[in-house]
């Protein structure tokens, strides 16, 4: 008994030695930067159409993480314990983010060095990387063949009967009750927040659903708890391909852009930044808007989409002609105020 | 040698409870808007207020519920023969060791307008319309009692297997109706397990937080749901630090209080 032990005991250590020595062996030749995003069937996209090739490449390894999420960068950065190289970004974050001063300025001659994207993308502190749009999206076997075809029938119970769903933040849902009681798309800033309050009254009786995550936005229009609600555009069209009864529409849609960013003390912001150079590569841009219809602006991307699918893009003129332009600097100032009484309201 | 044993849970607890709780409690008095910001924001949120009101309530039906179902299921189960009784726990345990959060999305199926209550009252003839069981209190009730009863009745069995029956038949020897020997035996000397039952759901109901999430509509949040909403969306640390530090003296106090009711010799299977 005790000689097997021994034995054993010396085995383990014997493939313990080799183990720490393939490790150390294997971390001398490279780094693996750790890409924060959004997860879901997206990071299987990205990992196959840019991280594989990015590493057989570069030899630099991709870790993926999810979600995005502004408070876990928060205590990163506050207990100096910084687990991502890199992180997606939405709008209003990325300000507080940089207000904050919780980002590593961008070295554009890494990432852009022939100044090839436009301005608008290339940021400070951050790469524009993709654009969605927060739109309508409806059951079409609910309403008789009729299509809702903007915000005032979203509000319209009478002729669009059935239970609504919106995201349980004030964020977009005070724009679009404004646009509902019929002010333009470009005057909606400053907000009245009264005047969207008194419109959300109307409807809030109407609303099954208070959505708070990407997931359940379909989930709930799948399962009938709601008729008409609000989604990312991206997640419609694998639904309708299934041969769901859903589709969207753009009018009224809020047009939004997301970032990457490197978090300050990230501990291999070069390599962060050579792999965000990869993300502007246009044909792997076309591969991933196959998945996901989220462009960016890399160049000559637009101009090798096929122009079925661009008719399905948030940025394809058409579609930006009859949307908003989402104000991340409004929501960065207002959004603590304005969520509290988000919440006072629904509760009363 | 006592304290020796002791030593690696200790240490645990000072790394993962004291030392995070000290933090919270720092944050919560001494957030970015100077000292005092969390409890003053506190004091001042209608938000707040209504919520922790609304968590109450929802604690303190839930675990009436369980109880009330519990303990008759608790008493058949404590009359079995040993042998058969491990059958029966089994079946109480079998959904207690199912995911929280697969046992609340089953409810989602069962309660939805297409779902399959829906369908077979439509089916039934009962009603032609879909009726709303989701988002609402009833919705919200059903997914925490299911999700709770396994520990209301395996707390209270865990009493009533210790009792010791003769005295039960006793009373009736001396001539107790089978209520009259219930009411006034059998209920009394089962009473630690009630509170110790009690403390139990009304400490887990509190802290709920993926039931009334997923089950609830805006109405039904719980105090974890609006500290999750300080931290991720009103990026708040302050108010939700001083948020679970209420949570926590509430957790206190319901203790404080129960044990109060019942001394601590008699709670957890003492009582013989």
């Amino acid at each position: 008994m005790t000689a097997v032990t021994r034995r054993d005991m010396g085995r383990l250590a014997l493939g313990g030695a080799a183990l720490t020595a393939l490790g150390t062996g294997a971390r001398a030749q490279a780094v693996t930067i750790t890409v924060n995003g959004s997860g879901g069937s997206l990071a299987k996209s990205l990992e196959r159409i840019y991280e594989k090739p990015f590493t057989a490449e570069t030899g630099i390894g991709v870790r993926a993480t999810a979600p995005v999420s502004l408070a876990k960068l928060k205590a990163m950065v506050d207990t100096g314990n910084m687990e991502w190289d890199l992180t997606e970004m939405g709008g209003a974050d990325m300000i507080e983010a940089v207000k904050n001063n919780w980002l590593t300025e961008i070295d554009w001659s890494i990432v852009d060095p022939d100044n090839k994207l436009p301005p608008i993308a290339r940021q400070k502190y951050g790469m524009v990387t993709s654009t969605f749009s927060t739109v309508i999206a409806y059951r079409t076997d609910k309403f008789g063949g009729k299509a809702p075809k903007s915000w005032a029938d979203f509000w319209d119970v009478k002729s669009f009967p059935g239970p609504r769903a919106l995201q349980d933040s004030p964020v977009q849902n005070l724009e679009f009750a404004l646009l509902a009681d019929g002010v333009p798309a470009d005057k909606l800033y400053p907000l009245d927040v009264e005047r969207a309050f008194k419109k959300l009254d109307q409807i809030k009786r109407n609303v099954a659903a208070w959505w708070t995550t990407g997931a359940q936005q379909v989930q709930l229009l799948v399962d009938g708890e709601a008729v008409m609600g609000t989604v990312w555009n991206g997640r419609v069209p694998p639904l309708k391909k299934e041969g769901k009864p859903v589709d969207i529409i753009w009018n009224g849609g809020a047009l939004q852009l997301s970032y990457w960013a490197v978090p300050k003390g990230a501990k291999h912001p070069k390599e962060a930044m050579r792999y965000m150079k990869s993300r502007l590569d246009p044909d792997k841009g076309v591969q991933l808007l196959q998945d996901s219809p989220y462009p960016g602006f890399a160049p000559g991307l637009i101009e090798k989409v096929d122009p079925e699918l661009a008719k399905i893009l948030p940025i394809h003129p058409d579609n930006v002609a009859v949307q908003y332009s989402f104000n991340p600097e409004y929501w960065s100032e207002h959004r603590p105020k304005l969520t509290e009484r988000w919440a006072a309201w629904l509760l009363s | 040698m006592a304290p020796l044993l002791a030593a690696p849970l200790l240490l645990l607890f000072a790394i993962f409870f004291v030392v995070p709780f000290v933090e919270i409690m720092r944050i919560s008095f001494a957030g970015k808007g100077g000292a005092w910001t969390g409890v003053t924001w506190l004091m001042s949120s209608p938000v707040f207020v209504l919520v922790f009101l609304n968590t109450l309530k929802l604690a303190l039906s839930v675990t009436l519920i369980c109880l009330v179902l519990g303990y008759p299921a608790a008493c058949f189960i404590a009359g079995q023969p040993a042998s058969r009784r491990g059958i029966y726990l089994a079946l109480v345990l079998l959904p207690f060791w199912t995911s929280v959060l697969v046992r609340t999305y089953t409810w989602s199926l069962v309660l939805g307008r297409e779902g399959l209550l829906n369908a077979s009252l439509i089916w039934l003839g009962i009603t032609s319309e879909p009726q709303r069981f989701m988002f609402t209190p009833l919705a919200v009730h059903l997914g925490m009692v299911q999700i709770l009863l396994p520990v209301a009745i395996l707390t209270l069995v865990g009493v009533m297997t210790e009792l010791d029956a003769g005295l039960v038949r006793a009373a009736r020897v001396l001539g107790a109706s089978p209520w009259r020997a219930f009411w006034h035996v059998y209920l009394p000397m089962t009473k630690p397990g009630i509170v110790a039952a009690a403390m139990l759901l009304f400490i887990l109901s509190l802290g709920f937080y993926i039931t009334p999430a997923l089950l609830g509509g805006p109405r039904h949040r719980t105090i974890a749901n609006l500290i999750d909403l300080q931290v991720n969306q009103m990026n708040d640390w302050t108010a939700a630090s001083a948020m679970a530090l209420v949570l926590l003296a509430t957790t206190i106090a319901a203790v404080a209080l129960l044990r109060w009711l019942v001394p601590e010799r008699n709670l957890y299977g003492g009582a013989r």
